[in-house]
Order: C-alpha cells, then structure tokens, then sequence
C-alpha cells in the first residue's frame, strides 16, 4: 500500500504545479445558434474607416486597468442584412475597443478592422501536406457581423467587449484546392 | 492614319482572343432574397451520385461532370426553416479530374477534414516587408446561399455551373498585428 503512494507521489506533485500554472480564463464562445438569436442584426458589412471615440470600456477588465483599452467607431458599408429586429440606417458604425498594449497570452480577443483591400497569400495544408497551389489574391474585407443596437444608434458585438472577435466572422471566397 | 489602321487590327484581334464568358455575378442582397434557405454549415461526408448535369446547359462536356451529395450539419440558419433532424444533403458539379480550368465552370468542392490557411495579409502588392497578419486555421465552415429541391436535397442558388458564388468561406478573425 505504502509503495502504492510512492508511486502516485511524483504525479500528484506534477498535477499541483499543472494546476497553478494554468490561468487561463473561461471563455463563453457561443454557438452560431446562440449568436443568431441574440443578435438585433446580422449583417454582412465591409469595414470603410476607423476612428478613436473616448467612450469608455464597461466590460469584463480580467486584471486590466480600463485605461488599457481604447474605444473605436468603425464605420461598415452594409451589403445585406440576415436579420433585423431594428431598422438599419447608414452610417453603419460599430463601437468595440482595442487595446493600447501588446495582447498578452490568453488576453482579450478585440475584434480589428482593416479597410480594404487586402492582399491576401494563402496556402492550403492538410496536415502537413500542400493540397493547394500558393493563391494571392487581393479582396475586400467581407465580414458576417452579429450585433446589437445601441441606444444612440450605433452598434457593438452581443459578445462581451473582452471578446468582441466572438461576434464576427470573416467570409472568403472558396478557397481553391484539390480533394486527395 | 497607319496608326488607326494598326489600332483598328489590333482591336480585332484582341476581340477573337477575348474569350471570357459573362458571368453576373450575384451580390449578397441578391442570393438572400433568391435563398430558400441561408445556413451557416459545416461538412460532414461526400458521395457521389448518379445525377445528370441539368440538359439546359448546352455546355457539350457537361455530359462528364461528377454529381455529388455533401452530408452538412446545420449550425445556424439565418433565413428559411431547417429540419436539424434530417440530414442537410446539397447536390452540386464538379470536373471529373476536380480541378479549376482557366476561363471555366466556377464549381465547389468541400474539405472534410481541418484545413490550414497558411499565409499573410498585407495592404497591397507592395507591402512586401511587413505583413499585419497571419490566416487561420480550422475545419472549413460555410455561408451557404441555397434552394431546395423537389427531394428534400438543396443546391446552390446560383447556376451550377458557377455553385461557387453561392458559398462563403466562414473564419474566424484573423490574427492581426497591432500597430496597424
């Protein structure tokens, strides 16, 4: 029995170690079925500029000081609308935050914005194998937002602020590749 | 007036060159209202099958595309009611060889298995040093554009011909480097 515990020691060591070491923080990423009934609007949206607002950052801080993050107005051509329990009105803005510093590792997933277009140079893995030559292609920035409305009219992501990237997903023409 | 005998050859024969077939292409506005159903879906299994190009294509090699059935799971529909219950099968074209041929069908194809996008994003052609991220990774997601079939079965909204416009590459947000 004695040499049982032995056994189990260096284990049960590595175990507590393992569990002091690992702050990564539970992140809630809601499923496409979550997002589409949250969401006041699902919209297809083209990022056209960014700018600073001095709104302030409200949500989940997770050791951050507020003042680490700033907030953007991102203003978004709108080329359909999936959903809509509000009317949609151009300008199209999009409130999220960014943060001042390097993002640390198991930080905050910001959403950011980059108006088009943009060169793109995919290669397509399996694993390790190449199923598809090198493309570079230049396209716009398309992406499928799921959003809610605020009061002054603008827009933010129905995930919280920390993980605002959560709310969007970015749509690309299909890439081309050969099945093996 | 030798130069605009020479311009005048030379349109003509640019003109016998110019062989690019017009294709419309569908703006999202347009495939939401064409769409029976929107569905964001991931694909599950592939099959062959033994349906026939449709004849009204008057393509002569039409005869020799390859049908298959695609086994999708339904994670979100955005437009149109969806059986979740029942398998989500669409039937689309490809080359028997599964290739892209310049200047020809516009057809899709769906990885099964996780794929990675490996690559950079830059502002332009020449922003050759200094990349402002890298693609991501993952199991290919679909926004797909779609009607239904008389079986149960959908197909692209688009003509089958050019099934690619009907689908969307969904990813997640790419990484991006700050200071961008």
């Amino acid at each position: 029995m004695n040499k049982t515990k032995h056994r189990f020691l260096p284990f049960l060591l590595l175990f507590f170690v393992l569990l002091q070491n690992s702050e990564a923080r539970v992140v809630s990423s809601m499923s496409y079925e979550e997002l589409t009934k949250k969401a006041d609007v699902i919209v297809i949206i083209e990022p056209i500029k960014n700018e600073s607002c001095s709104d302030k950052y409200t949500g989940q801080l997770y050791g951050h000081a507020s003042g680490d993050f700033a907030g953007i107005n991102t203003t978004f051509k709108v080329y359909a609308v999936l959903k809509s329990l509000v009317k949609v009105e151009e300008p199209f803005v999009v409130l999220h935050f960014i943060s001042k510093k390097v993002i640390p590792y198991n930080g905050p997933n910001f959403a950011r914005f980059f108006p088009g277009p943009l060169q793109f140079e995919k290669k397509v893995l399996k694993g390790k194998n190449e199923i598809g030559g090198i493309t570079s292609y230049q396209e716009a920035p398309m992406w499928i937002a799921f959003l809610k409305k605020r009061d002054d009219g603008r827009y933010e992501p129905i995930t919280e602020p920390y993980d605002s990237a959560y709310s969007f997903k970015e749509l690309h023409e299909p890439s081309f590749f050969v099945i093996p | 007036m030798p130069i605009r005998i020479l311009l005048f050859l030379f349109s003509l024969v640019s003109l016998q060159n110019a062989e690019a077939r017009g294709v419309h292409v569908l703006t999202y506005e347009e495939l939401f209202a064409m769409a029976d159903v929107v569905v964001i879906i991931e694909p599950i299994s592939t099959e062959k099958t033994a349906d026939k190009y449709p004849d009204d294509s008057h393509l002569p090699e039409s005869s020799s595309f390859i049908s298959y059935n695609t086994t999708f799971k339904v994670l979100g529909a955005l437009k149109g009611a969806v059986n979740t219950e029942k398998p989500f099968v669409v039937l689309y074209f490809n080359y028997p060889e599964n290739t892209a041929r310049a200047n020809g069908a516009d057809f899709i194809s769906f990885a099964l298995e996780p794929i990675q996008f490996s690559g950079i994003i830059k502002r332009n052609e020449n922003d050759a040093g200094e990349a402002i991220g890298s693609l991501f990774g993952g199991k290919p997601r679909w926004l797909a554009f779609l009607k239904k079939r008389d079986g149960g079965r959908y197909e692209s909204v688009s003509d089958p011909y050019d099934a690619a416009m009907s689908f969307q590459e969904i990813h997640h947000p790419f990484i991006y480097k700050l200071g961008h």
